[in-house]
């Protein structure tokens, strides 16, 4: 179910009816329902993979309490390990086998060998990673007696599959969305009304910016060698507003339709493209998988308390591993090296040599278009379907002979750029007021509401709506 | 709660009724304007002056025969009313848009493609949005509710309230309103008989052979015979039209009674004359109008 469709739009109040009205003070009641609607939720694409949350949610219960119960140490770290191979087993195998078999065969070829990668037809289940990662946090937290492990089996299975962030997050720790479901709720009408307020924030950027944006990058990168430079610079630049609008705007209504039903959920974005390096930069984009990553990869792996060296080290492993969790593809990976290679020099910059960024109006205009034009750079990796798409396309905004420019191949397309350059304006005016007021949110006022809304109406791509991106990692 | 609830509805109806009267200024300059087929009928022509002829079609209608040429040969007046990518529930739309507007004409050419010959699709037309304007129209309401399909209906709904179709069509309706509010008398791609030619420049170099299948066809579609009925209710005489296509020849073993037939599906030998495989280009309709003028002026003498 799409948080833009109509389903969606007669779901919600529906359950917040049933939540709110009927079973209004009946904490089990509600988390019963919350289960119901979940799975109602994810199953609407395809009813056969709520047998593997069922199962994730199972296992990581039974192995949470084990973990918990068992004194020796042997033993409790067998039950983490037999929680992470069941679930990186299950992300490797529907994410990454046919990555693995292809790329080894084609290691092989290299070596003058070669044999034939039998491929699977595997369908990935949509938001696997996001809900993979949330359970694992759980076991590897009580692992680490952080956590104390819950009882309430309808809590955990409610807290797992809750469906607002459920497919494409943000990614919950279990120490801070589990315990909203112990307690009673009370409906608070600041609350609700910034839920509100959130989910059109976010409709408006997937509905006007991100599903516009989407038209005419598809259809410069499908044919990135026939355009000029600047339909080229127009496809990448329109590409990081659309996979901003389209992930961001998910998470706003994410955590907007949380709060309807008294929940919190972790901010996910801070304005990232008012970002003044590349390391500001992961500190505000996807904060929940870049704090997971840290917590669970760069931590253990010793983060920078083993010295300048292995903190790089460990610095770059996480900038891989993070391109590699989006898919599998090298793509993904060159992107998450590109990422690593320029967060390097600024580690080093802040960390060690202690340097302090200039804070100069002008300089920090500066920094900031210069960071977004290299993030925009490494967004190309991203989108192209191979690493020698991504080289040309780069390589041919330097130096093409071409002159075709999609966005105005037609008077349709031109409209369609016109539009999500508006919407795009009005995004960054609007996060360059709140950031300004040192706002972490958009609040928006009742009239700037109403604008955003008709906006929505007369400008959003209700016809040719797509899919959230997010929804295939 | 209740407080939540009162400002939900308040904010939920004052953005209703904000968006319907954008809409129904949008629909009000839309309506008044020449932009799409349906409004230019009605606003730009006469319906005091009794028509000749009129040409129903898709894309293959609107593109082959010019009715300025026919019309300067023939001294007739004709209008070509057909719109790309549409089918026989369109063109079935569009004769009754014609007829209830309280326009006449003596002759009816149904253009028609050959995967329409036997059967036509149940989905809305792509173009069908076309007659939004027009939406509170009884024959045109049915049509949408008869051919829109899923949860939601927008062109259906928005017989009343046009915010739907307005909303949902943005780019192809509430856009162009804006536009014409400001040029009323722009066009959506034809010309003031309602023709559209494709350029001469051809896409990709052919060899000037062609090789032409023959193929024998029925015409049974009882949209077809929808069309013809209607036509001849209003003392319309229908022809019916097969324009030319590169690589075919289609043989007519049946068709309807009461109809004629001019079959030009093989009537162009010269790729240079062609855009596509489906479509003259100007060089193409030139001739192919010539050869329709030959064989309308034998069908008027009848």
């Amino acid at each position: 179910m799409l948080f833009n469709s109509i389903e969606f739009a007669l779901f919600l109040p529906l359950v917040f009816f049933l939540f709110w009205f009927v079973l209004k003070g009946n904490r089990k009641g509600q988390n019963i329902l919350l289960l119901i609607a979940s799975y109602i939720f994810y199953g609407w694409w395809d009813w056969r993979f709520l047998g593997l949350i069922v199962f994730s949610s199972l296992l990581d219960y039974v192995l949470g309490i084990q973990i918990h119960k068992e004194q020796l140490a042997r033993k409790r770290k067998m039950y983490l390990l037999l929680s992470l191979l069941v679930n990186l087993g299950f992300l490797g195998f529907f994410k990454y086998f046919n990555f693995f078999t292809e790329s080894f065969a084609e290691a092989f070829t290299l070596f003058g060998q070669s044999f034939e990668a039998s491929r699977l037809n595997i369908i990935l289940p949509v938001g696997i990673s996001f809900y993979t990662f949330q359970t694992l946090s759980y076991t590897i937290d009580i692992y680490r007696k952080q956590l104390t492990p819950t009882k309430d089996a309808l809590s955990f299975f409610s807290f797992v599959s809750f469906f607002p962030q459920l497919v494409a997050g943000p990614i919950e720790r279990a120490a801070h969305l589990l315990p909203q479901f112990y307690v009673p709720r009370k409906f608070k009408y600041s609350v609700a009304t910034s839920g509100v307020k959130l989910i059109i924030w976010g409709l408006f950027k997937k509905m006007v910016i991100a599903d516009n944006a989407a038209v005419i990058v598809d259809g410069v990168f499908a044919d990135y060698g026939g355009q000029s430079s600047v339909s080229l610079i127009v496809g990448m630049v329109f590409f990081a507003f659309q996979i901003y609008g389209d992930f961001s705007g998910y998470s706003d209504i994410a955590i907007g339709t949380a709060r309807l039903f008294g929940f919190d959920l972790m901010t996910n974005f801070k304005f990232p493209y008012l970002s003044k390096n590349v390391s500001d930069f992961w500190k505000r984009w996807h904060i929940s998988l870049s704090t997971w990553f840290r917590d669970y990869l760069y931590i253990p792996l010793g983060g920078s308390k083993q010295g300048e060296v292995a903190a790089l080290r460990n610095i770059f492993i996480v900038f891989v591993v993070s391109g590699f969790w989006h898919g599998a593809n090298w793509t993904f990976i060159i992107w998450g090296v590109i990422h690593g290679l320029l967060y390097v020099p600024l580690f080093i910059q802040t960390k060690f040599l202690k340097k302090e960024v200039s804070k100069a109006r002008w300089r920090v205009f500066l920094n900031t278009l210069l960071t977004f034009t290299i993030v925009c750079f490494a967004w190309v990796f991203f989108r192209a379907d191979s690493v020698n798409d991504a080289v040309n396309y780069i390589a041919n905004i330097f130096g093409t002979t071409a002159t075709g420019n999609f966005f105005m191949q037609s008077k349709k397309y031109l409209l369609i750029s016109l539009i999500a350059i508006i919407g795009i304006l009005i995004l960054l005016f609007t996060e360059i007021i709140f950031e300004r007021k040192k706002h972490i949110e958009i609040q928006l006022s009742p009239r700037y509401l109403v604008m955003i809304s008709l906006l929505i109406l007369f400008f959003g791509a209700f016809k040719n709506q797509a899919s959230f991106i997010y929804f295939q990692f | 709660m209740k407080k939540f609830l009162a400002k939900l509805l308040a904010y939920g109806l004052l953005l209703f009724v904000l968006g319907n009267i954008l809409a129904f200024g949008a629909n009000y300059f839309l309506k008044k304007s020449t932009f799409y087929k349906p409004s230019f009928l009605v606003n730009a022509i006469d319906s005091n002056k009794k028509l000749d002829y009129i040409v129903l079609g898709s894309s293959r209608g609107l593109t082959t025969l010019d009715t300025n040429q026919i019309d300067d040969s023939l001294s007739t007046k004709g209008l070509n009313l057909s719109m790309d990518d549409t089918d026989l529930k369109t063109h079935l739309l569009m004769l009754q848009h014609f007829f209830k507007s309280g326009y006449t004409a003596d002759y009816c050419v149904l253009t028609l493609d050959d995967q329409h010959f036997t059967l036509s699709s149940t989905s809305l037309g792509n173009n069908d949005y076309r007659f939004m304007p027009f939406g509170t129209q009884e024959y045109v309401h049915d049509h949408f509710s008869t051919y829109e399909i899923g949860i939601v209906r927008p062109l259906t709904w928005s017989n009343y309230l046009p915010l739907f179709g307005y909303s949902y069509y943005n780019l192809e309706l509430f856009f162009p309103s804006i536009n014409v509010a400001l040029q009323p008398n722009k066009r959506n791609r034809f010309d003031d008989k309602g023709n559209y030619s494709y350029p001469n420049s051809i896409k990709e170099k052919r060899s000037d052979t062609i090789l032409v299948k023959s193929e024998k066809h029925r015409i049974t579609n009882r949209m077809v015979n929808e069309l013809i009925s209607l036509a001849q209710q209003n003392k319309c005489i229908p022809i019916i039209y097969i324009a030319p296509y590169q690589k075919k020849n289609l043989v007519i073993t049946s068709l309807p009674d009461n109809a004629y037939l001019i079959n030009h599906s093989n009537a162009i030998k010269t790729n240079g004359y062609f855009y596509d495989p489906i479509h003259v280009n100007k060089a193409g309709r030139e001739i192919t109008s010539s050869l329709f003028e030959d064989e309308f002026r034998e069908i008027r003498k009848d």
